[in-house]
């Protein structure tokens, strides 16, 4: 740390990659023989190579190949099931497009009291209730049951419910699927020093 | 379907016969593939990712996308190097989405609803010797990209055209992050001994 790097320190790099002509290459050799700071440059650039030389080709497990077939087998039926899904999917969709038509007649009744405003109203006495937490509770399960009992009049809402609810689910599942080429990784702590 | 064949030596006729079986569907032939180019395609992963059991299933996933993708393998490529420019593509993938990893699509809802795989077994502990834990820490300290270019001029002896070739690039890249990736892991080799060197001059600045 005594002296400071000087313009051979920069050109090692370029030196270790023979990017430096004959000339400098012989000064710069010479000037590396003693001076402390760009030898230790120099041990620092080259230690990648040192460590290398050591370090021999890595093989896999002895059952890399077994396993290999084992995930392929997996991932191709997979994949066949996915197809299968798609497939499954549209036409449970269109069946489903199917059902909310058939059910809008009595639909349409029902978005009539939706509309006439009796939801605003839920809204305001709930609202209210606030005020007294005792009336409150009475308030909610009171218009709960109300609602409830206005809701039971009305079956097509029900459908309504399950099939975008079954909808959902199966989309869900159908991504799941196509997320399938990703594989959690693990996070280690490296090694250290 | 008798065919033996010496592991290490991959024999170019034969080869070009798998992979022409493989492309009609044969996963024998294209296991014959695997057999031959396991272990470099392992070694590619195993020094981009560091440990080993990261490194057979990236290897193994790298191979599952060869096969699945083996009609557009252009074959006046070496098959090597288009084994090579899968799997560093995939190591460069997992390693990019470690370090998003507090942002995962997997932590979020609904798609941890359904209950997903576990992660391998607990892998079985491996001795590495200092040489190679060091190794991997010096490689740890470069982008993923960089490592996969260290790694395939060092470890595989590819020409710089084969390099840039397998990682979509061009050559002058390629050298400029072989250069780069040298100071960087210098940079680390030298913080690496500082700390011993840095104590005895720091430490009297502090007490003042
Ligand atoms: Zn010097």
């Amino acid at each position: 740390m005594v002296n400071p790097m000087d313009k051979f320190t920069e050109k090692l790099p370029q030196y270790l990659e023979d990017g430096l002509t004959e000339a400098e290459t012989i000064e710069l050799e010479a000037h590396l023989a003693d001076c402390a700071v760009c030898q230790a440059e120099f041990d620092a650039l080259t230690r990648f190579d040192r460590l290398l030389a050591s370090a021999p080709m890595a093989a896999p497990a002895p059952n890399f190949v077994a396993v290999f077939e084992t995930k392929l087998e997996r991932r191709l039926n997979r994949r066949r099931t996915l197809l299968g899904v798609l497939v499954i999917g549209s036409l449970l969709t269109a069946f489903s497009a199917v059902l909310v038509w058939g059910v809008f007649v009595s639909g349409a009744e029902l978005w009539q009291w939706l509309s006439a405003g009796s939801l605003w109203q839920v809204g305001f006495d709930i609202f209210n209730g606030l005020v007294v937490v005792g009336v409150t509770i009475g308030k909610i399960a009171a218009i709960t049951f109300d609602a409830l009992a206005k809701l039971m009049r009305h079956p097509a809402l029900w459908g309504y419910v399950s099939v975008g609810v079954g909808l959902v689910w199966l989309w869900v599942q159908l991504f799941r699927w196509t997320n399938f080429a990703r594989q959690p990784v693990a996070v280690r702590s490296q090694p250290s020093a | 379907m008798s065919d033996t064949v010496a592991a290490d030596a991959p024999n170019l006729k034969l080869e070009s016969q798998w992979i022409a079986r493989a492309r009609q569907g044969d996963q024998t032939a294209f296991s014959q593939l695997v057999t031959v180019y396991q272990k470099p395609v392992f070694n590619v992963c195993y020094r981009m990712l560091g440990n080993r059991a990261d490194a057979e299933d990236a290897a193994q996933e790298a191979f599952i996308r060869a096969y699945l993708k083996l009609d557009t393998y252009n074959t006046d490529r070496k098959f090597s190097s288009w084994l090579f420019s899968i799997a560093s593509h995939h190591c460069i993938d997992r390693l990019r989405k470690q370090r998003m990893k507090l942002v995962s699509w997997d932590d979020l809802p609904p798609w941890n609803w359904i209950p997903a795989k576990k992660s391998e077994q607990p892998e079985a502990v491996m001795v590495e010797n200092e040489n190679t834990r060091e190794l991997h820490a010096l490689l740890n300290t470069l982008p993923p990209d960089y490592r996969a270019a260290v790694v395939l001029k060092y470890w595989h002896e590819m020409s710089y055209d084969e390099i840039a070739a397998s990682l979509d690039t061009t050559v002058s890249a390629i050298k400029s992050k072989l250069f780069r990736a040298r100071k960087m892991m210098a940079q680390a080799a030298k913080k690496k001994e500082a700390p011993s060197a840095a104590v005895g001059i720091t430490a009297p600045l502090t007490v003042l």
